[in-house]
């Protein structure tokens, strides 16, 4: 069989760059080797966050965030999605200076979506932080989704454009052929296309040297918990903290969602994680530190997802430079879900061959070997 | 308290009980964790403290666990009672809670005999508080020789409705109706394991002479016993006030302020697919067991499972399975040698075989009726979340064959009890509404810690070092 665009990986960064060239007129085939949103997709902490992202990601989120509040008529689904301010903490002085700097750096460039808040505005925001507290970065724009509800729309909104989404398929050889690419599923079929799209996530460097293009992709399992109901805690605001680990999610049942970087061992050849209890025991000594309320709460569950990551925590976005025709949208290292429906856009305007709405230049494939060479 | 054991069992129940004794008088260091005060299970709850009363109503069956409380006792094991794990690893550490503090033990093996319990089934109001399950009724006897005084119907199908109705017979608790929800059709197929079943002749005729004795008690004292029940619902406002069902072609009420039901007994797996052992779909009794040899093997080299989370087989079964279990790690430690565990395996084994030689038969006899399932759509099947039979069988329509993918999405699952209640029926529920055969849909994944933990005591815990990436 063959389509104009192969793409490995039906994760919501595959589905996204498949409904946008599907759109566009192109066929495309995804192939999937368990069910779209199977992996950190589906299963991330569902955070919609522009606040408190690298520099270089920027641009793309806050048009990531328009799309966001448009999913309704774009996909047919409003993928679960609200508003819940999310506030950045400062415990200290040192730290407020921090966030007064990210502010200013931030205006310089033209962006005013994070803004320096004092204490009374930080209590208006969140009144059960604890006192030690002494103001706060917040983007009040920011919130929360549904990652398994809006995966699953992705991939159903790309099926409704034409594109076939094989589940159950695993690619087991990729190569390239004299006119793109050929590869080989565990149904034992075959495949042909033009272009080859790497969306593999935490498998993204694996599947990549099997084309002779070794990426700086590494596998994590993001260890996330959420807790028991806690009516009015956080008032509707999700928090981050400015010195240490720490992700607090206020869903709208009351429940928090905990993240902010913890991990858990894996292997990734099992596909399986042990989920390591003593990391949350860390995040929850945290937890009733800036919230001492949350004595009371109750650990619920623990789960974690199988993520691809980069030392620089900034993904690789772009053309390979070795092998032509073949593209990453990879290594979103634990922060990709709300970029995704701006990737599916820029990736579908590069591989036309027309130039990307926003530069992509700091997700080059590259950038790392740009950096040994300036040394 | 030591921190690394050779063995850790999980559950003071006839088999945790039997396999640490075994495993300490073979001269391995062995911790017990439960979660009640005292040891014997749910079979044998209580039972070190129960009076000579509790001991006359509740038999033999309940008596005999003295003779294995006697046994763990004189042993040489680290008891910890009221310890709540809430995850374990095949590395063989144990997260739990005691005393208001998290721990952490590690162990060369851990055998998990987390038991059984009584299969949850959603139907019209079973949510009302004055409904309760007959294991429930049970316990709480053992536990405080509570009876109710107030009027009670029993309801369902199986060896326990019958257990609980003698009891609460015996101890003059209003009982309004019994009815029976086996399909009278089951009883034929139930007959080809009958042959079987008679190689514990005693065992059979005790239960017959059990039905026998409660109906005759129903009839002297004109309790209705009505066969071949379906469509069984409580109704009421804040309370349990009517249940109500059909008969036959006939629709039957009876006022009551409680209601005891009991659809069956199945392996209680939360710890065990938490753990990772692979389970196997039973297509007669409709339930997931692990998979695991009568040693107690799993999957996982460090992991084992004896008792009824293995498999539905009654308390002295759970025992010889212990036992065999315990001689299987201390033949693998060297403990014993090969020649020694088979001389003391086989007469266990064959006690073990002729103590399960009924249960084809009560497996099939009190099968889940096909029907047991159709919940009606607006009856609540996830009570933690409040999602209803509707709003699952819509996810189904609309594709969803996943427990897991509907949970992340509807929610239907994720509360405190993580499906432990609504799991059977979400699973019965995809089956009925897709075309998957059951052993092809995916069970629903158990994530740490299968308990709540309360962040104070998370946040109190020793934490160790761990990578971070």
């Amino acid at each position: 069989m063959k389509a104009d665009v192969l793409i490995v990986g039906g994760g919501i960064m595959g589905c996204a760059t498949a409904l946008e060239l599907a759109r566009k007129g192109k066929s495309v085939i995804i192939f999937e080797k368990d069910t779209p949103g199977r992996h950190a997709s589906g299963n991330n902490s569902g955070g919609v966050r522009c606040q408190g992202r690298d520099i270089r990601e920027i641009a793309i989120a806050v048009e990531a965030r328009k799309m966001w509040g448009l999913h309704e008529k774009t996909i047919l689904s409003d993928c679960g999605f609200f508003v819940s301010p999310r506030l950045r903490l400062a415990e200290n002085d040192k730290e407020l200076q921090v966030l007064v700097k990210r502010q200013e750096k931030l205006n310089a460039m033209g962006y005013d979506h994070e803004v320096v808040v004092d204490l009374a505005e930080v209590r208006r925001l969140s009144p059960h932080v604890a006192d030690h507290v002494v103001g706060g970065l917040v983007c009040y724009s920011d919130g929360l989704a549904n990652p398994m509800l809006t995966s699953k729309a992705y991939a159903a909104a790309a099926e409704r454009e034409g594109v076939t989404i094989l589940k159950g398929t695993r690619v087991i050889e990729a190569s390239t052929t004299s006119s793109g690419f050929k590869v080989r599923t565990s149904r034992d079929k075959f495949y042909e296309g033009e272009m080859l799209v790497n969306c593999t996530g935490a498998w993204a460097g694996r599947f990549s040297a099997m084309l002779g293009d070794p990426l700086p992709v590494f596998s994590a399992a993001p260890t996330m918990m959420v807790t028991g109901r806690m009516p009015g805690m956080m008032n509707g605001t999700s928090l981050g903290l400015t010195g240490r680990l720490l992700g607090l999610m206020a869903a709208q049942n009351g429940t928090i969602v905990v993240g902010g970087g913890y991990r858990s061992p894996h292997d990734l050849e099992k596909e399986k994680i042990w989920v390591d209890p003593m990391q949350m025991a860390k995040a929850a000594k945290i937890m009733v530190e800036i919230m001492p309320g949350l004595k009371k709460a109750q650990m619920m569950r623990c789960w974690t997802a199988f993520e691809g990551c980069i030392k620089d925590k900034v993904p690789i976005v772009g053309q390979s430079i070795k092998v032509p025709g073949l593209f990453h949208v990879c290594g979103f290292s634990a922060h990709g879900f709300q970029l995704a429906p701006m990737m599916g856009r820029v990736m579908s305007q590069i591989m036309l061959g027309q130039k990307p709405e926003l530069p992509l230049d700091d997700f080059r494939v590259d950038r790392f070997e740009d950096q040994k060479t300036a040394k | 308290m030591k921190t690394k054991y050779d063995a850790i069992v999980i559950g003071a129940g006839p088999a945790g009980l039997a396999c640490s004794a075994e495993l300490a008088n073979r001269g391995l260091d062995v911790a017990v964790l439960d979660e009640q005060a005292s040891p014997g299970g749910q079979i044998y709850r209580n039972i070190t403290q129960a009076t000579p009363r509790q001991h006359a109503i509740l038999g033999s069956d309940y008596t005999d666990g003295l003779e294995v409380i006697k046994a763990f006792k004189e042993a040489d094991v680290d008891y910890l009672p009221l310890s709540r794990v809430w995850q374990a690893e095949e590395t063989g550490d144990v997260y739990f809670s005691r005393e208001g503090a998290s721990h952490q033990l590690k162990a060369d093996y851990l055998v998990l005999c987390t038991g059984a319990m009584e299969r949850p089934v959603p139907f019209p109001g079973w949510t009302l508080p004055g409904v309760m399950t007959c294991g429930g009724m049970s316990n709480l006897y053992k536990d405080s020789s509570l009876v109710p005084t107030e009027p009670v119907v029993l309801a369902g199908s199986g060896p326990l409705l019958w257990v609980v109705a003698e009891h609460l017979f015996a101890l003059n608790a209003p009982i309004v109706a019994i009815l029976d929800t086996t399909p009278l059709m089951q009883v034929l197929p139930a007959m080809k394991h009958m042959p079987r079943a008679l190689k514990r002749i005693g065992f059979m005729l005790k239960g017959v002479k059990l039905i026998a004795d409660v109906h005759l008690t129903a009839l002297k004292r004109k309790v209705p016993i009505r066969r071949n029940v379906k469509n069984l619902r409580a109704e009421g406002n804040d309370q349990v006030e009517w249940v109500k069902a059909t008969c036959g072609k006939k629709e039957i009420a009876y006022a009551a302020t409680t209601l005891l039901v009991n659809e069956g007994i199945v392996p209680n797996t939360s710890l065990l697919r938490q753990v990772g052992c692979e389970h196997t779909w039973d297509p007669i009794q409709r339930f997931w067991f692990p998979k695991v040899g009568l040693d107690g093997r799993t999957n996982l080299p460090s992991v084992f499972v004896a008792g009824d989370g293995n498999f539905v087989h009654g308390a002295k079964s759970a025992e010889y399975k212990g036992k065999l279990t315990a001689l299987t790690i201390a033949n693998e430690m060297r403990r014993i040698s090969d020649a020694e565990f088979e001389e003391q395996a086989q007469p266990v084994r064959d006690m073990l075989e002729l103590d399960i030689s009924p249960r084809p038969f009560i497996d099939k006899m009190y099968a889940p009726r096909p029907d047991l399932f159709g919940i009606p759509d607006n009856t609540t099947v996830c009570r933690c979340e409040g999602i209803t039979a509707g709003q699952i069988r819509d996810m189904i329509e609309a594709g969803y064959t996943d427990h897991n993918e509907i949970k992340a999405i509807i929610r239907c699952g994720m509360g405190p009890c993580q499906g432990r209640m609504c799991g059977p029926a979400v699973f019965e529920l995809i089956a009925e509404g897709s075309n998957l055969e059951p052993q092809k849909i995916r069970q629903h994944r158990l994530r740490p810690p299968i308990k709540p933990v309360s962040l104070q005591e998370l946040a109190n815990a020793k934490v160790g070092e761990t990578d971070e990436s």
